[in-house]
């Protein structure tokens, strides 16, 4: 590309070839249940902790200069938050890394009925560039996986409703006996 | 952007040498987006790909993002993206040439191009 009358050359390489992609992450889900048809989504009710486990990113520090995954949130089309995140950076060795995350939701922690979207990411950095003085480019192949979680409120059931109410009558009928009888 | 934030750690290091430097970070993406619809089940996401006046949308699968962030970039020449012939880029009427959009709120110049196959180029 061209950047302020300079050519800057980002290469991502052998990128004729998708099968260079980072892995496809997938998610693994401690509770909730897929619904919905179409656009399957997972609904948790709101009372119930959920534990995201993402799958193992595979290239994570074999391929590129950097490597970064990372675990994100939204509320009904707000930012993203980031939940969990971690790079692995031959600039920096040392640093902390590793190839999958893991992030736990507790319970009441998301509203009933709101829907959110989760997002894994895996990121690969294959190039960077100086050709401009004092700024960072890189070329980066990203992988992502979104899902949706349709958060229910941990309400009474109708029928619950009806067997508490139907106690509450044969309470009453018990009660009015007795001072018959009395 | 989250990318930008992603290497937030590189850009330090980069600007504490050049702290006059007004183009803080370029990049060039390119990103398969899936979605995830039951236990262990992922597919590709296709994307409504905006063509030129006057023809359909399409779905492609692939997307191919620059950026150009930094501080007060409104100045700048409008940075431009050159793909290869023979990729299968769907955006506008140019097949070769692209500009970018500046984003005054972000201070950002940036496009997405979208592919209809897994071809894309250098940047």
């Amino acid at each position: 590309m061209t950047v302020d009358s300079t050519a800057v050359n980002l290469n991502l390489g052998a990128a004729a070839n998708a099968d260079i992609y980072p892995n496809v992450p997938v998610a693994t889900l401690s509770a909730g249940t897929w619904a919905g048809g179409g656009v399957n989504t997972l609904y948790l009710n709101t009372d119930q902790a959920l534990t995201i486990s993402t799958s193992t990113f595979t290239d994570f520090y074999t391929n590129g200069y950097l490597s970064h995954i990372g675990l994100f949130i939204s509320n009904n089309g707000s930012d993203f938050v980031e939940l969990e995140s971690f790079s692995d950076n031959t600039l920096f060795p040392g640093e902390l890394t590793t190839d999958s995350l893991s992030t736990t939701l507790n319970a009441f922690s998301l509203t009933g009925g709101q829907s959110y979207l989760v997002e894994i990411e895996f990121n690969v950095v294959v190039d960077t560039s100086d050709e401009l003085s004092g700024v960072l480019g890189v070329a980066l192949f990203t992988s992502r996986t979104q899902f949706y979680i349709q958060a229910v409120s941990a309400v009474p059931e109708p029928a619950t409703y009806a067997a508490i109410l139907g106690a509450v009558a044969l309470v009453g009928v018990m009660v009015a006996r007795r001072r018959r009888l009395v | 952007m989250k990318v930008r934030s992603l290497f937030a750690s590189v850009i330090a290091v980069g600007l504490a040498a050049h702290l006059s430097a007004q183009i803080e970070f370029i990049s060039v993406e390119k990103l398969a987006d899936h979605v995830q619809t039951d236990t262990g089940t992922v597919t590709l996401k296709t994307f409504i790909a905006p063509l030129a006046m006057g023809q359909p949308p399409v779905s492609v699968p692939y997307q191919f993002r620059v950026h150009v962030e930094g501080t007060d970039l409104g100045a700048l020449a409008t940075p431009t993206f050159a793909a290869p012939a023979g990729s299968s880029y769907l955006n506008g009427t140019d097949p070769i040439l692209g500009q970018m959009v500046y984003n005054a709120s972000g201070d950002e110049w940036g496009r997405t191009f979208y592919y209809g196959s897994k071809y894309s180029a250098t940047g």
